[in-house]
């Protein structure tokens, strides 16, 4: 399946968002792993959240929006 | 509370405000034109605005629950120059030790969980995005 994940703060400097080919099912620790192939170093640090959540690596992927958010430095 | 509009502290203000509160505290996060000895011209904000309106209610209530206040919080995207405020939150409670407390506790949480990122632009035309806290799912 493909999985589009946006990307937010630093990540932005490799676009506003990556499309990843994942295997049916694959949960959000799997598709970090998967975007870190691509990003490399760029996104210690971060997580990947659904709109109502930051994800634990063994959630599966959400139905809508999916994101790469590195650490956060607001305020 | 998440969005390029100039913040209006004044109606968070109006929003915590109740008869029963002797003590309204305000903090505002402003644009400091230096940043470790470089001269700062501007700032962008970038926000994955869904979850970060959630985790901006969210910790308001935690506030409200821990001190006893009422707490609002906004904050700013997009490019801010220097004096603009990005964030800000008002605290109302009985007593000022209340006020005082949920307001930095606020201050202290949305800057350890908001999805909020912030670049900086410098005076010799460089601009970095600045590091920070790691999130974790809760």
């Amino acid at each position: 399946m493909t999985v589009v994940v946006e990307l937010y703060g630093r990540l932005r400097e490799h676009g506003d968002s990556v499309s990843l080919e994942l295997p049916e099912g694959a949960s959000a620790g799997e598709a970090l792993a998967a975007l870190g192939r691509r990003l490399g170093g760029a996104l210690e640090g971060a997580v990947l959240a659904s709109d109502s959540a930051v994800l634990a690596p063994g959630d599966p992927l959400p139905s809508g929006r999916l994101a790469a958010l590195p650490p956060v430095c607001g305020g | 509370m998440i969005g390029p509009a100039p913040l209006r502290p004044e109606e968070l203000l109006a929003r915590v405000g109740s008869p029963a509160c002797g003590a309204v505290d305000l903090f505002l996060g402003v644009v400091r034109a230096e940043h470790e000895g470089r001269a700062v011209t501007a700032v962008t904000y970038d926000a994955f605005a869904p979850l970060a309106e959630r985790v901006l209610a969210e910790v308001c209530a935690e506030a409200e629950g821990r001190f006893g206040a009422r707490v609002a919080a906004a904050h700013r995207t997009g490019r801010l120059e220097v004096g603009e405020t990005g964030l800000a939150v008002a605290a109302a409670a009985p007593h000022r030790a209340e006020a005082f407390a949920a307001c930095r506790w606020t201050v202290d949480e949305l800057k350890a969980r908001l999805p909020v990122w912030k670049k900086e632009h410098y005076a010799d035309g460089a601009a970095a995005w600045l590091d920070g806290c790691a999130l974790s799912a809760r």
